[in-house]
């Protein structure tokens, strides 16, 4: 089964995707509330590129810019698969917007909190792990359901660095049969994934709300 | 027990302590009142290094906390001895900060733990008996949103408590309340003062100070204009400025 493949494929990317993505954007996020102005450029750096470039252009510099690119900088040829550069890419793109919502969560936690944590001898570290973060997850599961069905679509990006997506594989089952009809179980595939992952985040969302 | 020194703090070009010159002994029950923006708060949140002073001296129990003196330099307090300062004074404040994602036993239990290392029942029962003092060992189990202004207060001050503070600092503690809701949180701090609490209360409840309070500072501007005891500063007022504040505030 074709198509079996290609949701597996499309799964495979957003998976690696959004696990990775978690850690360095969580990283990058706590490089932006650093009181390291190095750490802070840093990370405004990280977002500027991956935030202000298109996804596609980022498969194609990963896929296609850097074996040309070692080589004529380091005179080798660094080739990297198809899949580990969607791999990549999409890690490090979903990182950037992760690390905004994260920050977001972060900072939208009232001052006092942190005031009253220090004022009762707990330390910036101690006040942040028990006190800040563990407030802001209620805040970010809203944004990061949207970040996580948005990286599920974007996966059909891949079918430019010729990786056999979902979408590619019907695209292709289509111009051999012609037939529509395949177009509509990929639409099927991705409405399956996507309410899966709303039901799961209004679930997570009912259960952090349960002392407000 | 607190000793301000020549206290100036400003906030860019804003000068909100002019010299400042106060000290607090041991079981006194010291009330700040004033005009808003006068400084009353910012000085309380310097006592507790919540704020850095721009210059002056501040003493916690002699010894010196606003900065480290290393010849001609004045280095900043590092933020473990910052903390550590901290568990010596209590600190109240106007919005109560709770921590509202945990109970409010745990919001009693949280600093003690993670602070100073205790656990098991003996901490619990200190927290449980500090409820049963504010009159609220019943909502143990609750979330600080299920309470009331005047209840969140309340465990507030008992949170403060947990830590064993040897100085108390009340900033507004009346002033985020429904009218309604003070007395029960006066009661307690009342309660807290008979027991030989040094206490620092930033108040706008006239009445508490006058009551309550062993001596009473009124600033205005960055500076404290007039202090006394209660008698004086309510019935003989010296200075203009504190006059014309009581009679704004008694018209």
């Amino acid at each position: 089964m074709a198509i079996l493949e290609g949701t597996q494929r499309t799964l495979l990317i957003a998976g690696v995707a959004i696990i990775f993505g978690i850690i360095l954007g969580v990283l990058i996020a706590f490089f932006k509330i650093s009181r390291s102005r190095v750490l802070n450029a840093l990370a405004w750096f990280y977002v500027w590129v991956f935030r202000g470039t298109p996804m596609l252009m980022q498969l194609f510099v990963f896929y296609y810019a850097m074996p040309l690119f070692t080589a004529d900088v380091l005179g080798i040829t660094l080739r990297i698969p198809a899949l580990t550069a969607a791999f990549i890419a999409f890690s490090l793109n979903s990182a950037a917007y992760l690390s905004e919502i994260f920050r977001g969560a972060i900072q939208s936690i009232d001052k006092g909190q942190m005031e009253a944590a220090k004022a009762l001898g707990m330390s910036y570290y101690q006040a942040m792990f028990k006190i800040i973060i563990p407030q802001s997850y209620r805040r970010l599961i809203p944004p990061l359901g949207n970040e996580l069905i948005t990286l599920v679509k974007d996966t059909s990006l891949v079918a430019s660095i010729s990786l056999f997506d979902l979408l590619r594989t019907v695209q292709v089952m289509n111009n051999s049969s012609g037939e529509w009809v395949y177009f509509l179980y990929a639409g099927a595939i991705y409405l399956l994934f996507t309410s899966i992952i709303q039901l799961v985040f209004d679930r997570l969302e009912k259960k952090y709300s349960v002392y407000e | 027990m607190i000793k301000l020194e020549n206290v100036y703090k400003s906030f860019g070009e804003l000068e909100v302590l002019k010299g400042i010159n106060l000290e607090v002994q041991e079981g006194e029950v010291v009330c700040v009142i004033g005009p808003s923006g006068s400084g009353k708060s910012t000085m309380l949140r310097c006592m507790n290094q919540l704020e850095t002073i721009t210059s002056g001296k501040i003493y916690i129990n002699n010894s010196l906390v606003s900065h480290i003196e290393d010849g001609e330099d004045q280095l900043k307090l590092h933020e473990k001895e910052a903390s550590k300062l901290r568990t010596t004074l209590g600190m109240v404040f106007q919005r109560f900060n709770l921590f509202p994602h945990l109970t409010v036993l745990e919001n009693l239990t949280i600093a003690p733990k993670m602070v100073k290392g205790e656990k098991g029942t003996g901490m619990d029962e200190k927290a449980i008996s500090l409820l049963k003092s504010v009159g609220l060992l019943d909502k143990k189990n609750e979330y600080p949103s299920k309470l009331s202004g005047g209840q969140q207060q309340r465990v507030a001050i008992a949170r403060a408590l947990a830590m064993n503070p040897s100085i108390m600092l009340f900033d507004e503690p009346t002033s985020a309340l429904d009218p309604e809701l003070v007395g029960e949180v006066l009661e307690v701090m009342k309660k807290l003062a008979e027991d030989g609490m040094t206490m620092v209360v930033v108040t706008h409840e006239m009445g508490f100070a006058r009551e309550v309070g062993t001596r009473v500072i009124f600033m205005d501007e960055g500076q404290i204009v007039e202090e006394g005891s209660p008698e004086e500063i309510f019935e003989q007022p010296k200075m203009d400025r504190t006059k014309l504040f009581l009679n704004k505030i008694f018209k």
